[in-house]
């Protein structure tokens, strides 16, 4: 079953063919998931929430543009949705982690897993701009718009995210080389 | 000198070949969840379940009514000079002895002495006196008895039913009266159709929201917009009081769900976040460039008091229907939806909690069959202050059809 027809199926709550719609993205959208969520189990739940707006509103998509791009944004949504529920944590970030947020991408060993951790420990508004913009190529203009903030502190709060990510990951780093040198 | 990115770059890189599957019950509990999708059916599958149970249901109390209040049993009576009737059990109960007896299963097991229904009876009453007048002749000239073993009996002192002799011995010596058959069967109870000034109707209605006046009391703005979606599905029971074969009282409690839509509201004309009456959560997720649809769902809890005056009095009754609804609003949901399925829940925060609706309408009614009756009410409803600071009034036109049992 091609993707289109997998869609038509869906439409008609064929079980089948939603169980086949999941197998095909699950594992797409649960990363991206985590990316959003503070961990595993927000992820989870939010993966959940994700895949039952897609069957819901599977007939509301008409076959414009890209159907992994659609169910991408809805699982953004949701997320974004549950963190503006609650107020966002006010972090005071010392003026010294303002500063270059370039590293040196050939000495970057640290396992993936580990570079999620480091993503999902941001403070929620920081997390959702950092992913927002960088991982998903949303505008600053657009950010400002769906989390309610102005431009200027999207901008603001993706310099403050990238600074924490990289005093953790040079944490990390020599934490690692630490290991190492004692082993 | 070293390859310097930006952390933001190098994340994305990675992060791209990062695949990982979330735990199997992830996709349980979604499953657990689908069902819902498919309440459309459930409710069908339970609407015809429903009505099978009430079709079976009535059947039955149809049989039974039909055969317990239409049996009827005859007087026993034994004279050779009194012609017998055409009922071999009536002819056998006299015995050799002095006493009569007639046990039940005799009775029963007669079908000359059940009938389907009172005119069958009355053709019954009519044959037998036919019966009678020829038999009594036949008699008269024989000078015989048609039966070797009845006795003559000189006195009946009464005729009592045939249930209150079962099992019991009558002494023939104490029978002083003698009536003829044509008395006795004069005196046969008819059994008349006897039904109660209440009744019950089961009702099931399309409800069209905002006919009439497609004003919104959401945001004059949208006014402008088509709505869709006005029509819904609604249920409720209604108790009659039959005061006469004309008029009737009702009094019900209904459910009443008003749903409406606005396809394409262009968000750069209007902006949802100042919609004058409505209380949004979350209304800045949305963005400004898209377009969105505002679905619209309000229930309330009905509680009409009608009074039909039925003008039309045939086999298709035709009544005319007024009276007034005492509405108590339960729920108020409002539901945006961008093209992008990011939606955002709120109230319409100027609906009355509770209000009158003013309600005409005509009532067609025919027999089913027994104390059954099809009803179909198209009734007109008036609110004249759904909202507590607009002048908009809301018409709806509701299509009942039921059924209509009177006990």
């Amino acid at each position: 079953m091609n993707l289109n027809q997998l869609i038509k199926a869906c439409k008609k709550n064929n079980a089948k063919a939603q169980s086949d719609l999941y197998q095909k993205y699950k594992d797409t959208l649960y990363v991206l998931c985590l990316k959003y969520c503070r961990n595993t189990e927000e992820a989870e739940d939010n993966l959940h929430d994700t895949f039952i707006e897609i069957f819901k509103s599977i007939s509301k998509y008409k076959g414009k543009g890209s159907f992994e791009g659609w169910m991408k944004r809805i699982a953004i949504n949701k997320a974004i949705t549950k963190y503006n529920k609650g107020s966002f944590s006010n972090i005071v970030i010392k003026d010294e982690l303002l500063s270059d947020t370039s590293v040196d991408a050939e000495s970057m060993q640290i396992p993936l897993h580990t570079i999620l951790n480091l993503i999902q420990q941001l403070p929620d508004q920081y997390r959702l701009v950092f992913n927002l913009y960088e991982l998903d190529d949303y505008s600053h203009k657009e950010i400002a718009s769906l989390l309610s903030i102005s431009e200027s502190t999207s901008k603001s709060n993706l310099h403050r995210a990238k600074s924490i990510l990289k005093k953790k990951l040079r944490e990390e780093t020599t934490l690692k080389t630490y290991s190492n040198s004692i082993a | 000198m070293k390859n310097k990115k930006d952390i933001g770059l190098v994340f994305k890189e990675q992060l791209q070949e990062y695949t990982l599957s979330p735990d199997n019950q992830v996709w349980d509990k979604i499953v657990a969840e689908l069902p819902q999708q498919k309440n459309k059916k459930n409710r069908i599958l339970l609407w015809v379940l429903l009505g099978s149970s009430a079709l079976l249901f009535s059947l039955f109390i149809f049989k039974n009514f039909f055969q317990q209040g239409t049996t009827t049993t005859f007087m026993s009576l034994e004279n050779s000079n009194i012609p017998c009737t055409t009922n071999q059990q009536i002819n056998n109960v006299i015995t050799s002895t002095d006493t009569l007896l007639l046990t039940k299963s005799e009775i029963l097991d007669s079908s000359s002495i059940q009938y389907s229904n009172i005119s069958t009876i009355q053709k019954k009453k009519t044959s037998i006196q036919n019966n009678v007048t020829q038999r009594t002749a036949f008699n008269h000239s024989k000078n015989t008895t048609l039966l070797p073993q009845t006795r003559n009996i000189s006195n009946i002192t009464s005729i009592k039913p045939i249930d209150s002799i079962l099992f019991t011995s009558i002494n023939l010596k104490t029978i002083e009266v003698i009536k003829p058959l044509e008395i006795i069967i004069d005196t046969i109870p008819i059994p008349t159709k006897k039904q109660s000034k209440w009744s019950i109707y089961l009702q099931s209605n399309l409800t069209h929201n905002n006919i009439l006046n497609t004003d919104s009391n959401l945001d004059t703005r949208l006014n402008t917009y088509h709505i869709k979606n006005q029509t819904s599905f609604n249920y409720g029971l209604y108790l009659n009081y039959n005061a006469s074969s004309r008029i009737i009282f009702r009094i019900g409690i209904h459910r009443l769900l008003t749903t409406k839509t606005y396809n394409d509201i262009d968000l750069s004309s209007i902006t949802i976040s100042s919609l004058s009456n409505a209380t949004l959560q979350n209304n800045a997720l949305l963005n400004n460039n898209s377009t969105i649809d505002l679905n619209q769902e309000i229930t309330y809890l009905e509680i009409p008091l009608e009074v039909k005056y039925t003008f039309i009095n045939k086999r298709i009754k035709a009544s005319l229907i007024g009276g007034f609804s005492y509405l108590t609003l339960k729920e108020n949901e409002l539901r945006i939806l961008n093209n992008e399925n990011l939606s955002i829940t709120g109230t319409q925060n100027n609906l009355t909690k509770k209000s009158i609706l003013f309600n005409i309408g005509l009532s067609l009614q025919t027999k089913l069959f027994h104390r059954f009756y099809f009803n179909f009410d198209p009734i007109l409803k008036l609110n004249a202050q759904p909202t507590n600071n607009t002048n908009t009034n809301n018409y709806l036109l509701q299509l009942q059809s039921g059924i209509e049992y009177r006990f």
